[in-house]
């Protein structure tokens, strides 16, 4: 048998190719895989997180606003004008230096003390220049929440009346505080005490903008609803109105 | 010998590299098989995300329209919360100075009367005279007693001087509760 005359080499070439092939096409689709996997799969992956992500956020946003909405619609508008009248007289969106000075002086002669100094504090007048005022005796916390037009007090008067008078400014409609009370006796037999003190008469500026659609709102608490309500109880002072004056003089120099 | 082993030989090489070839095409059919899983699992997801992305989409436009429709109630509550907060804060936080008064006499002795009473944020300094030292001892107790610890702490005396009539100065300081 002389099998060197087989034409085993063309077999051999044939089974070479065909086993070439029947590896290259898995391994081509081993090699398709991988570029699937890194073409396809992983960035839809990378892009499927960043959607969960966003998801999340939107779905928290979403609350916001439907929680918002739900405030909203819950609202009474006629109710909320009358609760903002009130808030405007607790506090004003000016100083209203003078309306303040007026409400002391009316305050002092139905309570019977006897003012003996009334001092403003220089930035109490006009629309900036409360905060002024505000720094420049800024160790009250009540002055870090809103400014204040600052009134300095002296006055004589006895033990009773000054409760009156101190009753009688925190009677005012606008939010008032008192600060550093120095009560003398007069050491007569009158019973008269000297007394001096700071009232701080707050006011705040209306909020310039809304903010964005998604800042939350919230409802006012029971106690600002009661604090709302009392300012038109009767036992409130409301601010009073600076009264007109007469004008006109022949000599401005000529004592009144 | 070695011409008659050549057909078992190649009969071996082809056996492996069928061997070979099923192997891979095994594992080219599980990879590919793999692949095909992920592309439709990431695929169902990416629909799942994208149309829960449109949902939330379509319910926050429609919460934007409801805010938008209810835009004057808002500026009236954001306003009105705006004062009313701060106005509540200071009106909590301002000293109760009838109360402090109207507690301070029911507890002080009968044979003590005070000079000077200041009262700050940074504490109250009170000054005064007492019949004797029962009384200043009354008033000390007074201070620091239930009653009294309504409206002062930390009492300290700073001073306490009688003349010859046994009648005692006082100086006092204490912090305010408030």
């Amino acid at each position: 048998m002389d099998l060197s005359t087989l034409a085993m080499p063309k077999v051999k070439d044939g089974q070479d190719l065909s086993g070439i092939i029947g590896v290259a096409i898995p391994i081509g689709g081993i090699v398709i895989s991988i570029l699937i996997a890194v073409l396809i799969i992983w960035p839809k992956v990378t892009e499927i997180l960043e959607l969960r992500t966003n998801n999340e956020q939107l779905r928290s946003t979403v609350q916001t606003l439907e929680q918002k909405a739900e405030i909203l619609a819950g609202l009474d508008q006629i109710k909320l004008e009358d609760q903002l009248a009130a808030a405007e007289q607790l506090l004003p969106s000016d100083s209203n230096a003078f309306s303040v000075l007026r409400q002391v002086e009316d305050t002092a002669n139905t309570s019977g003390v006897l003012l003996s100094k009334i001092e403003v504090i220089t930035g109490s007048f006009g629309e900036g220049g409360a905060s002024a005022g505000a720094s420049a005796s800024g160790a009250s916390p009540e002055l870090n929440l809103a400014p204040a037009v600052e009134i300095r007090l002296s006055l004589t008067s006895d033990y009773q009346s000054l409760l009156g008078f101190i009753s009688g400014l925190y009677s005012f409609s606008r939010v008032a505080s008192i600060d550093s009370l120095s009560v003398s006796a007069g050491g007569g037999d009158e019973g008269l005490l000297s007394t001096s003190f700071a009232v701080n008469a707050h006011w705040k500026q209306l909020p310039q903008n809304l903010g964005s659609i998604e800042a939350p709102v919230e409802n006012l608490t029971s106690s600002e609803e009661e604090l709302l309500a009392n300012v038109k109880s009767p036992q409130r002072t409301e601010s009073a109105p600076v009264p007109p004056v007469a004008t006109g003089r022949g000599n401005p120099f000529n004592p009144y | 010998m070695t011409e008659i082993n050549l057909v078992p030989e190649e009969t071996r090489k082809s056996e492996d590299q069928d061997k070979l070839r099923s192997k891979v095409t095994l594992a080219s059919v599980a990879i590919l098989a793999l692949t095909a899983i992920s592309a439709i699992v990431t695929l169902a997801f990416f629909a799942y995300f994208a149309s829960q992305r449109e949902s939330l989409e379509a319910k926050r436009e429609q919460a934007s329209a409801t805010i938008n429709q209810y835009k004057s109630a808002e500026e009236l509550l954001v306003v009105t919360k705006d004062k009313a907060a701060v106005a509540d804060k200071l009106a909590q936080s301002r000293i109760d100075f009838l109360k402090f008064y109207g507690t301070l006499v029911e507890i002080i002795p009968q044979r003590v009367f005070f000079t000077t009473i200041s009262i700050g944020r940074e504490g109250i300094d009170f000054s005064g005279k007492a019949g004797s030292s029962a009384d200043i001892a009354g008033l000390v107790s007074a201070l620091t007693s239930a009653r009294g610890s309504e409206i002062v702490s930390s009492v300290v005396v700073n001073s306490l001087v009688a003349d010859e009539t046994r009648e005692y100065a006082f100086s006092i300081s204490a912090q305010l509760v408030e």
